[in-house]
């Protein structure tokens, strides 16, 4: 659990009720401290030749396993985001361009997570990714410092993010013997 | 898709509840407003925009129509707003036992085939003027046979779930939860 005490002063001004009601233009419940949580929720296996996979309402994909190769399984782990216990809602986008799976690249829009996959066929086949946008009580939950994983293996891997990131990417290259790189950010809000 | 499209929008019977509350509590309101009805095989159905399922009524096989009944949620007269994702929760109709993620109604429902058929559903997350509503206190219905039974939402309660088991003459049973809101 990662706790945010926002701007100082704004935890200073909270110590006097009468500042707050006259300084603070924002609702009492972001001005004091955010705790923000990224907490796994739903996973759900499909073949991987044949995958087409969202999140549920309102979360974000945090992990992927596969073991084998395009008739083998995939397993995808999505995660709710929580600030101050309340869920951020999640709007998800459009599909993505189509990637030949052998050679591809995804990285989500500035400020969104990944939230689904769809993939036909082996690695000559496609891949298609979804993002979307993070809103917490209409204000925008911000997607920092992204991070690529190292190589994993195609063919035998399984990575999930730490408790405070989401999945942005993902990167492969080659057949189910190659190499697979995900993409990991924070999820904050601004003061 | 082929969508029977025999929709009655259904004056809310419930418009006389007006419950007195504490002047510091959210007053909070389910309504139904609107009701649709498909062929139970091969369709989908999702509630209007705003609106989740409150009750479902089916008689007959796959072959017959199914209505779902939608409402929308009011806190101290004003709508709450219903915030969708995409179909999930993939399962064969037989045995299917869906419950919604934390805090969602389901929305919309769809199923293929007979009871060998794959039944998903759409869930919604609740926000009223940005601030999430709450579901709480989920309970199960009894069994119905599904061939021939109709199911409603109590007192400011969505459907949150449903489990079937076995083909048109099986069991089905709903599960509803309490829409609350802390403010």
């Amino acid at each position: 659990m990662r706790t945010y005490s926002k701007a100082v002063h704004a935890a200073m001004v909270a110590a006097s009720a009468a500042a707050l009601a006259v300084v603070s233009p924002a609702p009492a419940a972001s001005a004091a401290a955010v705790t923000i949580r990224v907490v796994p929720a739903y996973s759900e296996t499909q073949k991987e030749s044949a995958s087409w996979f969202v999140c549920p309402t309102n979360q974000v994909l945090t992990g992927r396993s596969h073991h084998g190769d395009e008739n083998a399984d995939t397993t995808y782990t999505c995660s709710w985001i929580f600030v101050n216990d309340e869920q951020v809602q999640v709007s998800i986008g459009d599909w993505s361009l189509r990637y030949k799976e052998s050679n591809s690249s995804y990285s989500s829009p500035p400020n969104q997570a990944l939230v689904g996959r769809q993939h036909i066929f082996d690695e000559n086949g496609w891949t298609w990714y979804r993002s979307a946008s993070l809103s917490w009580r209409g204000q925008t939950v911000r997607v920092i410092d992204p991070v690529w994983t190292g190589n994993l293996k195609e063919s035998n891997h399984n990575y999930q993010t730490d408790t405070q990131r989401v999945l942005i990417g993902r990167a492969h290259s080659g057949d189910e013997n190659g190499n697979t790189r995900y993409q990991h950010a924070y999820v904050t809000i601004d003061a | 898709m082929k969508k029977v499209a025999s929709v009655a929008l259904a004056v809310a019977a419930v418009a006389a509840l007006n419950i007195p509350v504490p002047a510091s509590a959210a007053t909070i309101k389910v309504e139904y407003v609107y009701s649709g009805t498909v062929k139970e095989s091969g369709s989908e159905f999702t509630c209007p925009t705003g609106q989740v399922m409150t009750g479902r009524s089916h008689n007959g096989d796959e072959n017959a129509n199914t209505t779902y009944q939608c409402s929308w949620i009011l806190v101290d007269g004003v709508r709450v707003d219903v915030f969708t994702g995409e179909w999930f929760g993939y399962a064969k109709e037989s045995r299917s036992n869906f419950s919604t993620p934390l805090d969602q109604a389901i929305v919309g429902r769809r199923h293929y085939g007979d009871e060998n058929g794959a039944t998903e559903y759409k869930t919604g997350a609740l926000y009223w003027q940005g601030q999430q509503v709450r579901i709480s206190n989920r309970t199960w219905t009894g069994s119905y046979t599904e061939s021939g039974h109709t199911t409603q939402a109590g007192f400011n309660q969505v459907m949150t779930g449903r489990n079937h088991s076995g083909d048109e003459n099986g069991k089905t049973q709903y599960q509803y939860g309490t829409v609350t809101f802390a403010g």
